[in-house]
């Protein structure tokens, strides 16, 4: 009847009421991407072990072997964990918890003894440096100081991941070049003009250069 | 028919108390100390009373319903009519309640009343911090020097009550031992109050309670009561310091740990001070890894040490993917370490 | 004499006896008048007036010359006679010595020793020594790679090299004597304090308290270097040296193993409570004094308990190390608030009682006056603002804590006064005795603070403390002030805009002298507090000034300019000047040993002619 009708509705009503809740408390959270998916992105230890740290010997169109990327840059929830780890490693004490130095320098300005992209600053962190900078390979694995990596780019000193010689020649804030200024021969070594040096023109350590250009 | 049916109840009751206790670590039906007692016994009176008034509501609507069908028939030759005397029902049906809620009312406020503080003075304080996905407990002591820090499984005197301070240090936890203390939320930048007392040996499971992440499933707590002297024991050996390796494989493994574990993880005695991980300095002295995650046994403890990514996932552990001897040499030094 | 002459004379010889008296007394209450405290300092060991043969220039650490041809009168003729760089560029904390005419100054990192032969035109290097300390200490002295103080003792020059080694070097010759390792650089332990020397042992001390380093002080053989004995900070009675002879004053600081029972398990052994400031020692009661660093980790929750031996001072005896007392200025430290600042040994009359007491100017801005002999503070007086405490509790030697400057971990607390800091840090005083006050460079700094709690991870800073400091009350960063010790009350101050963290250098000559972090170099009348000279100098001031007599029978004050150390905490504030590494010496109108005499010779080869105006019209 009426009341009996209504009744069953009002059960149907229920019933797909909280199925909808259950369906609803069954989303699943947001899991920063940082730990699984990135890990078998990571550049290859060997790979970041044989980086020099001084500018190869007779610099002459070698290419930028150091241009490696950090797969984590940029990535927020990897910032913000490396954030967490530097202050939880105790680089805070030493770089300031504004990163802006103290016992040891400033990170977030545009000058980098030992190299300001991002292979280099990973293997400050994970080799040490002599004043002081312990190094961290060993109890951080490789992930963690990529993150830690993330956090000191998104501070704004470091240099892009692919301007190892813009790096290696303190060009920022640049507004105008000499064409002469380009060369990596020497201007009289090189005359067919100013020569622009590219990425990946394969590993520089294991095989020769290539030729230069003949006069 | 009320009293078949109260026999039903008391026997599916009964087979639940037996199965709470066997199969049901998490029941809060039985409850083992004074800070739940009081809260358990209001749970099953209110049950009871509640039970009895869907048996007296139900019956009288069963009654009504069938009365009603059999003069169907009768009243559709007549005009509506009012049978009348329903108010008196409605009036001793409302002061019952009445009565009986207020009754509730007062046993509910005397029941806040014995939970709301210990029935004597603490013996001591407990402060749990509470981390995604673990629990960190430091036990405090008027000497200073009695003071120090262990993870997870808490140890409490039989029939004395410890107070617990909760500090939160990333999101909202809540802390919840159901057969022993309801629950109450740990909260950052708030200090929570509350306390504990075990009145039968026993070890029982708790459970992070307010959903914190990823691993909030993983987040158990265990509290066990152990008798004056087992506890003071506990306590003696709680503060002593790892002890020291006395094998070639064991002293490779606390160089492994040094080396690789002691930024985040403390061990006293051997030099790591890390407090972003717990406190191994007796992690054998623990039945589980993980907050709960697995068994504490040498198969799962490779395991974790090795992957925990693998094991709790989005845990703050990182991967490690250690080589095989380091792996074997941590795992067995740390399997010295009650 | 006649009976009659004799009858006269009689009541004259009482009358003119009194009226002499008068006059005495009038002479007398005149002089003492003029020493307004009432305090005196010994001053042993009595080094020649003309030399400055220890850092404090006495075992009391009064920083006071005799000397007086610079005074009210002269120095405003002050100028600048010659200089010295050291080209060493990072913060400059030391005063030189002066020996038998010739200086003796060390560089920071990397710690290069000069020696300056007073006697000839200009000063030359006479001997280099270098040391070549490890490149890894830079990384892990926390306040800079400086060195605050060098000593000279049997004809050799000693002092700390930053990564842990003892040096003596021959003063004649400038070679090493000996070398003593004292600690391990990896582990985040360094050295920066000045040797003390008494006697036939040199007193040394670490630094490491805000890297987790347990705080120890050292003697060492003056002649071999070899270690006589070490007392620790923190840890059992017997490693701190406490025995039957240690009576401290207050009964909270009695018991067995307060070093280990005052901290959660195990972590005394990380305790801090470096010992990296001044010495000063009493020969009379033969006990020597010196202060312990803030509690490490600087985050106290994470060590519950009255966290002893730190933030204290020590009374020692110089031969075995025994503890004789102890007084703990800040028991659990919760701000940084070092005991380690000098101890100037004063004797004065309080309450009617004459005392031989001690006084510190301390991190948490109370200046203490206590007996040395007993350790009881008889005064306790704030000196910088502050509100970290409500008051004093006399009876039980304690400030009085206040619960809402209690840092909790990442909650930030804003407006704690004095900062880490402190309303002074290890700047030295100085004392006159002839005005009885001490004088101090102060701060007038607050912080907002926020405390994370920490790992202890060796080699790494153990610390936890995240603070901005800004300017207190009256927006001025730096104070130097007269203090008078036995009523604990500022005779006068003069505000600076810049800290002030240099020494003060006390002279007979009525004149005392001081440096700011913005280089300004003064002289003050001692009495009014009016400045009479100032000087710019190269860098900010953070060492402090001494004075000695030359060769040339000429007095001059000389001070490092090199700004560094605590004081780069306020490197933001705009005028804040650059490194610098340059020793000025000053004279009266700026005459030195180089004044008068001929400047080099000049060879013509005749092709110009003198008065040429060829040459001057094309200028």
């Amino acid at each position: 009847m009426a009341c009996n009708s209504s009744v069953s509705t009002r059960i149907a009503w229920g019933l797909i009421s909280s199925g909808l809740l259950l369906a609803g408390s069954a989303c699943k959270p947001h899991v920063a991407n940082t730990t699984l998916d990135t890990a078998r992105a990571l550049p290859p230890e060997g790979q970041l072990a044989a980086l020099p740290l001084g500018e190869i010997a007779g610099a002459a169109k070698l290419s930028a072997v150091n241009e490696v990327p950090n797969p984590l840059a940029g990535n927020a929830g990897a910032i913000e964990e490396g954030h967490r780890l530097f202050i939880a490693m105790n680089c805070a004490g030493c770089h300031g918890y504004d990163a802006k130095g103290g016992m040891g320098p400033d990170l977030t300005d545009a000058y980098w003894r030992y190299g300001g992209m991002p292979s280099s600053i990973y293997n400050s962190i994970y080799e040490g440096r002599p004043q002081g900078m312990p190094a961290w390979g060993r109890a951080l694995p490789a992930l963690e100081i990529w993150k830690l990596v993330a956090f000191v780019q998104s501070l704004g000193g470091a240099v892009a991941w692919n301007q190892y010689h813009r790096g290696l020649q303190g060009d920022h804030n640049v507004t105008s070049t000499a064409p002469e200024a380009n060369s990596l021969l020497g201007v009289f070594d090189n005359p067919s003009g100013a020569t622009t040096p590219t990425a990946g023109e394969g590993s520089a350590l294991s095989a020769p250069p290539p030729a230069a250009r003949t006069p | 028919m009320t009293d078949f049916h109260g026999r039903q109840f008391l026997v599916v009751f009964a087979s639940f108390s037996v199965a709470a206790c066997s199969r049901a670590p998490m029941t809060f039906m039985r409850t083992f100390g004074p800070a739940a007692d009081p809260v358990t016994s209001l749970g099953w009176g209110l049950t009871i009373i509640c039970c009895l008034v869907i048996l007296i509501v139900g019956g009288l609507l069963l009654i009504a319903t069938l009365r009603a069908r059999a003069t169907d028939a009768a009243l559709s030759s007549v005009p509506i009519a009012h049978p009348g005397g329903g108010l008196r029902w409605i009036i001793v049906g409302t002061g019952i309640s009445t009565v009986v809620l207020l009754g509730l009312v007062v046993w509910t406020m005397f029941t806040l009343a014995a939970i709301a503080s210990a029935p004597s003075a603490p013996v001591f304080t407990i402060e749990i911090r509470a981390h995604q996905w673990w629990w960190e407990a430091r036990y405090l002591d008027d000497t200073s020097q009695r003071t120090f820090v262990t993870a997870n499984e808490l140890h409490i005197p039989l029939g004395k009550p410890v107070q617990l301070r909760l500090i939160g240090d990333d999101v909202i936890h809540s802390f919840w031992i159901p057969a022993l203390a309801g629950k109450t939320d740990v909260i950052p930048g708030q200090t929570n109050m509350a306390w504990i007392q075990g009145n039968t040996l026993g070890t029982y499971r708790g459970q992070c309670t307010e959903y914190c992440g990823a691993q909030h499933a993983h987040m158990a707590e265990f509290v066990t009561v152990d008798s004056a002297a087992a506890f003071q024991q506990w306590w003696e050996h709680q503060l002593s310091e790892a002890a020291a390796p006395s094998s070639a494989a064991t002293t490779r493994g606390e160089a492994v740990f040094l080396a690789r574990c002691a930024a985040c993880h403390t061990i006293r005695g051997a030099g790591a001070g890390g407090i972003l991980g717990p406190d191994l300095t007796h992690i054998m002295t623990r039945r589980t890894l993980g907050a709960g995650t697995m068994p504490n046994d040498p198969v799962s403890l490779r395991a974790w040490v090795n992957d925990a990514q693998a094991v709790k996932p989005g845990s703050r552990m990182p991967t490690l993917d250690l080589p095989q001897q380091d792996l074997a040499a941590v795992t067995a030094y740390m399997q010295t370490l009650d | 004499m006649s009976v009659a002459s004799r009858l006269v004379a009689r009541p004259f010889a009482p009358a003119l006896a009194t009226l002499l008296s008068i006059i005495g007394a009038a002479y007398h209450s005149d002089v003492a008048a003029q020493n307004v405290s009432g305090a005196h300092a010994n001053p042993a060991p009595n080094d020649p007036a003309g030399d400055w043969h220890m850092q404090a220039r006495d075992f009391a650490n009064t920083r006071y010359s005799t000397l007086d041809q610079i005074n009210l009168d002269t120095v405003k003729r002050l100028r600048v006679a010659w200089t010295f760089s050291d080209g060493a560029a990072y913060g400059h904390e030391g005063a030189p010595l002066v020996i038998d005419s010739m200086m003796y100054v060390v560089a920071p990192f990397p710690d290069v020793a000069y020696a300056l032969d007073l006697s000839k035109p200009g000063s030359p290097i006479k001997w280099t020594y270098s040391p070549d300390p490890s490149p890894l200490a830079v990384g892990k002295a926390c306040c800079d790679a400086i060195i605050r103080g060098w000593a000279y003792a049997n004809g050799k020059l000693i002092y700390n090299l930053l990564d842990d080694h003892t040096v003596a070097v021959d003063i004649k010759t400038g070679k090493e004597v000996w070398r003593t390792k004292l600690g391990n650089v990896e582990n985040g332990e360094t050295m920066t304090m000045s040797p003390f020397v008494v006697g036939n042992k040199v007193f040394v001390g670490n630094s490491g308290g805000e890297l987790g380093k347990i705080g120890w002080l050292a003697a060492l053989d003056v002649d071999t270097g070899h270690e006589l004995w070490r007392a620790y900070s923190a840890g059992s009675d017997q490693l701190v040296k406490i025995g039957e002879d240690f009576k401290p004053y207050y009964s909270w600081m009695r018991g067995k193993d307060l070093g280990v029972s005052t901290w959660p398990a195990d972590m005394w052994k990380t305790a801090g409570g470096a010992a990296w400031g001044w010495i000063s020692y009493d020969p009379d009661l033969q006990l020597l004094y010196y202060g312990t660093s803030n509690p490490s980790p600087r985050v106290p929750v994470q060590r519950p308990g009255l966290n002893l031996w730190t933030s204290s001072v020590f009374a020692r005896d110089p031969n075995t190390g025994a503890a004789k007392w102890a007084y703990s200025f800040t028991p659990h430290d919760q701000w940084d608030y070092d005991g380690v600042n000098e101890n100037v040994l004063l004797d004065l009359t309080i309450a009617g009682r004459p005392r031989k007491v001690l006084v510190q100017f301390n991190r948490n801005a109370y200046a203490y006056t206590i007996d040395r002999a007993t350790g009881e503070v008889l005064v306790a007086a704030p000196f910088a603002y502050q509100n970290w405490s409500s008051g004093f509790d006399m009876k039980n030697g304690r400030a009085i804590v206040r619960p809402d400057k209690e840092p909790k971990p990442n909650v930030k607390l804003p407006d704690v006064c004095p900062p880490d800091i402190g309303g002074k840090d290890w700047q030295p005083s100085a004392f006159s005795p002839k005005t009885g006050l001490l004088y101090a460079g102060i701060f007038n700094i607050c912080m907002d603070v926020t405390d994370h709690r920490q790992s202890y991870i060796p080699g790494t800073p153990y610390d936890g403390m995240e603070m901005t400091r800004q300017a207190g009350p009256g927006n001025h960063w730096g104070e130097f002030m007269a203090w008078d010790p036995a009523t604990g009350k500022k005779i006068w101050s003069i505000d600076e805009k810049f800290m002030t963290m240099s020494g003060a250098l006390a002279t007979a000559g009525d004149v005392v002298f001081y440096g700011t972090v913005d280089g300004w170099f003064r002289a003050v009348n001692d009495r009014t507090g009016k400045v009479l000279w100032s000087q710019k100098l190269g860098s900010g001031i953070t060492a402090a000034p001494m004075t000695y007599l030359g060769p040339d029978g000429r007095q001059y004050v000389a001070v490092y300019a090199g700004v560094g150390g605590a004081a780069m905490v306020a490197k933001a504030t705009p005028g804040f000047p650059p490194r610098g590494s340059t020793l000025y010496v000053f004279s009266i109108d700026g005459d030195s040993v180089a004044t008068g005499l001929e400047m080099p010779t000049t060879e013509s080869t005749g092709t110009l002619k003198q008065n040429d105006s060829s040459q001057t019209s094309r200028r």
